[in-house]
């Protein structure tokens, strides 16, 4: 009797309650509404990692899409990602790099142009100086043209010479020395994974997670439904 | 009807599993592929990923529920209540998959079983729900039910698994075709794009055959 009634809740009720729960948009919209009436713009939080192809879409495009309807976007660089002795990982990057080279061009762009993975270690230090940027604009700016470089420019190599002197043309700046935000990047994974996600590209908007990559069209619309509410 | 040999060059194989909502969410216009170009369609039932060892943890299980109920209300199709089939219920799905298609039920074995399972559900482990899904997709209940404990499906469904590992995947709804493979349901307007440049879209007056095969 117990085991049957676990069984039901497992299998039929909770999944069923998260599914229905997950359409009432209202309490969602509510929040969006009175950060409006505060005077606050909407917010969205995008979670990446530099070693991520997918991410080299997620960037541009939802700062493309935030851009247009003057929402912020903060940006939050992962050095840990994914799920934790995943024996599909090595197979996933590789599928990455074929699948985001089509989601590129089915975007009207070149496509991926960098034919191997790269691992979270050869590129740390983009993260580590993405999140030494304490100005957003100038997070976007790097994050955004790191990415294109490091996926899109087939010129590209890894050098950390050749992206410092990109940093110092998008930002005025040296980038920041060392590896000295570790802590804040090992942060930006917890706060990934207390609210409820574990990779990249993760694009949360009041509360609601999306694959930023592969959603950008739902995510224009979830936004526009959230402005349309707060202008009744 | 070809059974488990390698692909021939027209051939597009269609990992699916019941135990994935977006697998459903593919089934229909993966079963319509084959009406709009030149090609097989070739069946590969596969065991869940929670079946063979992949993890799954409940941040992803979350994600999934909610992504594919937008997805769902994007297409239109019902999504929840749902019965999570794991175990035997998996396993019954499958078998009467293997079934179907050497009746050319296939297509609607398919659609029916997992649009009860994602849509309205219903536990497909029960006896009296599945058998009255095996008659709405037209197929004799008393066969569906021998064929969920014949051995040879079981074989069908493990080398369909196996061929996915083969193939370097490990997740569902996948379409392989020319040696690339596309993963998701919101992948197959990438496979049908590589099937317009490969030069399969019928012609307006093409004659539609059937091409689904297990």
């Amino acid at each position: 009797m117990i085991g049957s009634l676990r069984d039901y809740l497992k299998r039929r009720l909770v999944p069923s309650t998260v599914i229905a729960t997950s359409r009432r948009r209202g309490p969602a919209r509510w929040r969006m509404r009175c950060r409006q009436w505060l005077g606050q713009p909407l917010r969205v939080e995008l979670y990446f990692a530099f070693d991520d192809p997918y991410a080299a879409i997620a960037v541009p495009g939802l700062a493309r899409l935030c851009s247009a309807r003057k929402v912020e976007l903060r940006l939050y660089p992962l050095l840990q990602r994914g799920i934790a002795d995943d024996p599909a990982a090595d197979a996933r990057a590789l599928h990455a790099l074929q699948d985001a080279t089509r989601l590129s061009r089915r975007g009207g762009h070149t496509g991926l142009l960098r034919s191997e993975p790269v691992t979270a270690d050869a590129v740390a230090f983009l993260a580590h100086w993405c999140e030494a940027l304490a100005m957003p604009a100038d997070r976007l700016r790097f994050a955004s043209a790191a990415l294109e470089a490091l996926w899109c420019d087939g010129r590209s190599g890894l050098q950390r010479e050749a992206f410092a002197q990109l940093h110092r043309q998008l930002t005025g700046q040296l980038p920041a020395s060392g590896d000295a935000q570790g802590a804040a990047l090992a942060r930006n994974a917890q706060r990934l994974r207390q609210r409820g996600h574990w990779e990249s590209p993760a694009a949360c908007l009041a509360g609601e997670w999306f694959f930023a990559h592969e959603r950008l069209a739902q995510i224009a619309q979830r936004l526009d439904q959230y402005r349309v509410g707060a202008q009744v | 009807m070809s059974h488990h040999h390698g692909p021939a060059s027209a051939t597009v194989e269609f990992f699916f599993s019941f135990r994935s909502p977006y697998s459903y969410l593919a089934a229909a216009r993966a079963f319509a592929l084959p009406q709009q170009y030149d090609i097989e369609l070739v069946w590969r039932g596969v065991r869940p990923m929670a079946m063979r060892g992949q993890p799954l943890p409940l941040a992803k299980q979350l994600y999934i529920l909610r992504d594919a109920a937008r997805e769902a209300d994007a297409l239109d199709l019902p999504f929840g209540p749902m019965y999570d089939p794991i175990g035997e219920g998996v396993w019954r799905c499958l078998c009467v998959a293997e079934y179907a298609a050497e009746h050319d039920r296939l297509a609607a074995w398919v659609i029916t079983a997992a649009t009860a399972i994602w849509g309205r559900g219903v536990d497909v482990r029960r006896d009296d729900a599945f058998v009255e899904l095996c008659r709405t997709a037209g197929l004799d209940s008393a066969a569906c039910l021998m064929a969920i404990e014949r051995s040879d499906y079981r074989e069908r469904v493990e080398c369909n698994t196996a061929r996915l590992a083969e193939l370097g995947h490990w997740g569902v709804p996948t379409f392989a075709f020319d040696g690339e493979l596309y993963w998701g349901q919101d992948r197959i307007v990438d496979l049908e794009h590589a099937l317009r440049e490969a030069g399969h879209l019928r012609g307006a007056s093409a004659s539609p055959r059937r091409r689904v095969s297990a």
